[in-house]
């Protein structure tokens, strides 16, 4: 279970950008932030809502259902009504393309 | 030709009619009609998000956005020593096994009964009991407003059959295996189970799951019980497939005056599962008795549905729900009590109890109430936990060590749904997989 | 049933007059002009206007919710006048000042605006007295001052206090929150704001009493509460509104804060106009309140006795930050009539050792249906957290409905959480019993429902608590069948 999965060519994730994927039975959303990419679980800690239907700015992902707020590189909940941190995932880049390991 | 499906709702509008050239030789019209309903139905629906109340908790984009093909029929690499493999030691039944969704006859084992009793694939039923199945199929799992059932229903191929008439009892129990096989690519197999019991008749049916590999694929049952008046059926669900499978599967119960049904669910197996049960007590003085048992760990996330309808006056109904979760396990309870307007005297009872044996497991747990009729005794429970201390701090000072104390504790908790079972051996192997399940989940503390 | 309860007569809603006073009505309809001008009505300054602006343009986006167990015909939301204003443009320096029709109007809800009176004679209570969009006065301003408390309109904390309310308002029920607190923070009107600074026992109940009046107006009232660090407050609200033939609308949020050791107790008794006995009329109560237990060992209670309005949609709840904090709910709610509720509580679980308690009570007669609705969530840091909750419904006559609709959501394997819940009708052998000792059927059933109700009632300030029996017998008659 602990091994890592190849989920995208680094070119399909743009700076700024959050796209969701779907790793055997989990949904992984992967960003791009100053150049590093992230991967957590692509759901809300509110409540089971994707994230990646959200914005991200900075490192900060913002839930468009009910503008929780999340730091994508630890996971911590910043403000309501989420309360609890999001699932983070390893990420490694090998051959530009882009592995996630599911914990 | 493989029939594929991608994550667009039009590929399985599409795939039909190919689907029903491929699968059946001379397909019915009354059946036909129902499985293009259906498809119909499906795509209005489509397949439910988390901001539908009934699936709040669990996501399926991994199956809405997953890629599958109808499973090709993998009879190779099933014989009779994996049968034997998977099969519950020393239960005297009727063999049913489906690879794959398909009946296999070769490897099945009907044995005589009473007079009268049918048990077949529904695929041969549909000409050789052909009344009885138009009659019946499709008339219960209401497939215009869920998904799952109008996507079986426009897809399933076979199932189980079993008709008991009138006044007769079938004294072995049914067992229908269903293995799942390597396939290469992500598979999709509906299998559908129509069992009619008629009045004073008796049956009892076991539903067991399982894979060969350790594959992606979608299973999606639907069963349909049909309780004529006083009949007696008992029916088990074993979930045993592989940890990334999703199942999902619908039970759909229709009871007449004084039927009684006692349904149990284990879920051990899969990726994403979903079990629903639904028994409409539909006659007066029925009784449903519904138990189910979880235990997910790892990544599984298992999602207990439920919904009782009381439709007559003077029936009891009974559901007990335990769970226990480890690592980074997700649980669902959802159950729902309705009681109908001219339902009265009616008395329903719902338990959901819960353990969580680490603290990235997660239970989220919704037993409700929904009442048109004042004369009601209704009641439900829910409670999340951990394991007694104080409990188990008294094993250990009678001498009981630690590991012991907690699995004497995990399955006085497992036994609750357990000991309801009446078929021996199906109890015996769940809580052999079940004492397995806690030496794992002990070893890795 | 051996009394046909049918027969008795239907008391009528006792506070449906409507009080003929002059007033100043916005124009129906929502748009930012609408909002510019409530703003400058209050002399707010520029960033609470831009605040409401933000509010406007998303409620714009919203979808009005429909996931509750209620169903009532679509509100038109540009039908309604956002404001409605007694003509004097001075605050009232004293209560010669205010329009006696008014004051008689008060006089007649039994609501005391004059200090020396006192609420059945037991303790002082100040009043804060909102009458449609305007708070008209505040009792006992002074004495509280005293105190360091400060208890006002919300309009006059906008104006005196702007660095409070630029640090509280919005931080409970953000802005965007949900549909109709959206619109809320666009439009809102009046309401009350309380501070108890560090250390002090709030010398005597806080009450604010809102009243609609004016016709096709919604109010709007937003109300804030502030408890500092070791202090004490207990809040209550009443509301009523005249009879009238259409729906109207009433969309509050209140926000309370608790920091390290305070204590909030929030009671609510709503007896807003149900509707008549054929479901016509009475208001949609569509209200957000929340609390937040900052600090340590805080501590928030509600408690609300719900027996008017047409519609209730409400779920007061606590967020638990705090270790050691403690959130408690307790509610009877009674729908009568053709009376829809949708009530129930959220307990958030975040900080250690936090604990909540649950104590809901329905009671459905008529046609009245009734739902519990609640969530309790245990986070993933809230270890030890624990939850009872109990939700009883009591079922009168066969054409009403009773739902109960719990969510419980744990992450953390030390958490204890226990749900009880039970429906069942009213004792018939209870009623003998009653009927047997010479007790009236109405009596005796009223006796029943207050001692179904007694675990809530207890929660009450005592005079309240009378009040709130009271008012559940005078609901409840006429209805049973």
């Amino acid at each position: 279970m602990s091994d890592f999965h190849k989920v995208a060519p680094t070119s399909e994730i743009e700076e700024g950008e959050i796209k969701s994927f779907i790793v055997e039975s989990e949904i992984v959303a992967v960003c791009k932030v100053d150049g590093e990419y992230y991967a957590f679980k692509d759901e809300c800690s509110h409540q089971t809502l994707p994230l990646s239907d959200g914005d991200i700015q900075g490192e900060i992902v913002t839930c468009c259902y009910h503008g929780a707020e999340f730091n994508v590189k630890t996971g911590e909940a910043l403000c309501l009504p989420a309360t609890d941190p999001i699932e983070i995932f390893e990420v490694k880049i090998e051959n530009d393309e882009i592995f996630v390991k599911l914990g | 030709m493989a029939i594929e499906f991608n994550n667009k709702v039009e590929s399985y509008v599409n795939g039909l009619p190919e689907f029903q050239k491929t699968y059946f030789k001379e397909i019915p019209s009354w059946l036909s009609d129902i499985k293009n309903e259906a498809i119909k139905s499906f795509s209005k629906l489509g397949f439910p998000t988390p901001l539908d109340e009934d699936w709040r908790f669990t996501n399926l984009a991994p199956i809405s956005r997953n890629s599958f093909q109808i499973a090709s029929n993998g009879i190779s690499e099933v014989n009779k020593e994996s049968i034997d493999k998977f099969s519950i030691p020393s239960l005297d039944c009727h063999k049913l096994i489906f690879v794959n969704g398909r009946y296999v006859s070769d490897l099945s084992d009907i044995k005589s009964d009473a007079d009268g009793i049918v048990i077949k694939s529904l695929k041969e039923a549909l000409n050789s009991d052909k009344d009885l199945v138009e009659k019946h199929l499709g008339k219960y799992a209401e497939y215009k407003n869920d998904a799952f059932i109008s996507l079986n229903t426009a897809y399933f191929e076979d199932g189980v059959f079993v008709y008991v008439p009138k006044s007769k009892i079938a004294e072995k129990p049914v067992y229908v295996l269903n293995i799942s096989t390597n396939e290469e690519a992500q598979s999709l197999v509906n299998p559908r189970n129509l069992v009619i019991v008629e009045d004073n008749a008796e049956v009892k049916v076991v539903e067991h799951y399982v894979s060969t590999a350790q594959n992606v694929y979608l299973s999606n049952v639907v069963t349909e019980f049909v309780l004529g008046e006083n009949a007696n059926a008992e029916h088990y669900m074993l979930e045993l497939e592989s940890k990334k499978a999703f199942n999902i599967s619908t039970l759909r119960i229709q009871q007449k005056r004084s039927s009684n049904i006692k349904s149990h669910s284990i879920l051990l197996g899969g990726a994403i599962v979903r079990n629903n049960v639904h028994p409409v007590l539909n006659g007066e003085g029925c009784n449903s008795d519904i138990f189910g048992l979880y235990l997910p760990k790892d990544r599984q996330h298992m999602d207990n549905f439920m919904r009782v309808e009381h439709a007559s006056p003077h029936c009891d109904s009974r559901q007990f729900y335990n769970g226990i979760l480890d690592d980074k396990a997700r649980g669902v309870f959802h159950g729902r009590i309705v009681v109908h307007e001219g339902a009265m005297l009616t008395d329903a009872k719902q338990t959901n109890r819960n353990l969580l044996l680490s603290d990235t497991a997660q239970i989220d747990t919704k037993p409700q109430l929904e009442i048109y009729n004042y004369d009601v005794k209704c009641t439900h429970g829910a409670t999340i936990g951990q394991m007694d201390d104080e409990a188990i701090f008294y094993l250990k000072s009678r001498g009981i060590p630690n590991k012991e104390a907690r699995r004497i504790m995990l399955q006085s908790f497992t036994n609750e749904t357990l000991e309801s079972m009446s078929l021996e051996p199906v109890r015996e192997s769940m809580e052999n997989l079940i004492l397995e399940w806690f030496e794992e989940s002990f070893a890795n503390k | 049933m051996s009394v046909d309860f049918e027969k008795l007569a239907d008391q009528e809603y006792k506070y449906g007059f409507s009080t003929n006073v002059e007033q100043e009505i916005a124009p129906v309809g929502l748009n930012e002009d609408v909002i510019k001008m409530i703003s400058a009505k209050k002399n707010e300054p520029e960033w609470l206007l831009e605040w409401r602006l933000e509010a406007y343009k998303n409620w714009l986006k919203m979808k009005e919710p429909d996931w509750a167990f209620i169903k009532y015909p679509k509100i038109d939301f540009n039908k309604i006048s956002y404001y409605a204003g007694t003509k004097n443009v001075e605050r009232p320096k004293s209560l010669d000042e205010i329009d006696p029709e008014i004051r008689e109007t008060y006089d007649k809800l039994g609501i005391p605006l004059e200090e020396q009176k006192m609420l059945a004679g037991v303790t002082n209570v100040a009043v804060d007295a909102v009458f449609d969009s305007v708070s008209l006065f505040t009792t006992f301003k002074e004495k509280l001052a005293e105190d360091g408390v400060i208890f006002c309109s919300i309009s006059e904390a906008v104006e005196d206090h702007p660095e409070l309310i630029k640090k509280y308002l919005g931080s409970v029920v953000p802005k965007n929150d949900n549909f109709y607190a959206c619109l809320n923070s666009a439009v809102f009107t009046d309401g009350s704001f309380v501070y108890i600074p560090e250390g002090v026992r709030c010398p005597m109940e806080l009450s604010t009493y809102f009243r609609i009046n004016a016709e096709n107006t919604g109010q709007f009232e937003r109300t804030l509460i502030i408890a500092e660090k070791g202090s004490y407050v207990s809040y209550l609200e009443g509301c009523t509104a005249p009879q009238r033939d259409e729906n109207q609308l009433h969309a509050a949020v209140v926000e309370l804060v608790a920091h390290e050791d305070a204590t909030i107790k929030y009671s609510t008794i709503q007896n807003w106009y149900p509707g008549d006995k054929n479901g016509k009329g009475g208001i949609y109560n569509f209200v957000t309140k929340r609390g937040r237990c900052i600090g340590d060992n805080s501590h928030i209670s509600w408690t609300q006795v719900e027996t008017g309005s047409a519609i209730t949609w409400k779920y007061p709840s606590c967020i638990l930050e705090g270790d050691n904090s403690v959130g408690e709910f307790y509610s009877v709610a009674l729908t009568n009539r053709y009376q829809q509720a949708d009530t129930g509580t959220k307990m958030i679980h975040v900080g250690k050792n936090t604990k909540s308690t649950i104590i809901s009570k329905g009671i459905s007669a008529g046609h009245g249906q009734n739902t519990y609705r609640g969530l309790v969530d245990i986070g993933k840091n809230a270890n030890n957290a624990r939850n009872y909750t109990q939700c009883d419904s009591m079922l009168i006559g066969d054409e009403c409905g009773a739902h109960t609709f719990p969510y419980i959501e744990v992450k953390n394997s030390t958490a204890h959480m226990e749900h009880e819940a039970s429906t069942s009708k009213i004792g018939e052998d209870q009623l003998f019993y009653c009927q047997q000792r010479g007790i009236s059927a109405e009596d005796a059933v009223s006796l029943i429902v207050n001692g179904f109700c007694k675990e809530v009632f207890k929660e009450l300030p005592f005079e309240f608590a009378v009040e709130a029996e009271k008012l559940l017998s005078v609901s409840l008659e006429g209805s049973v069948g």
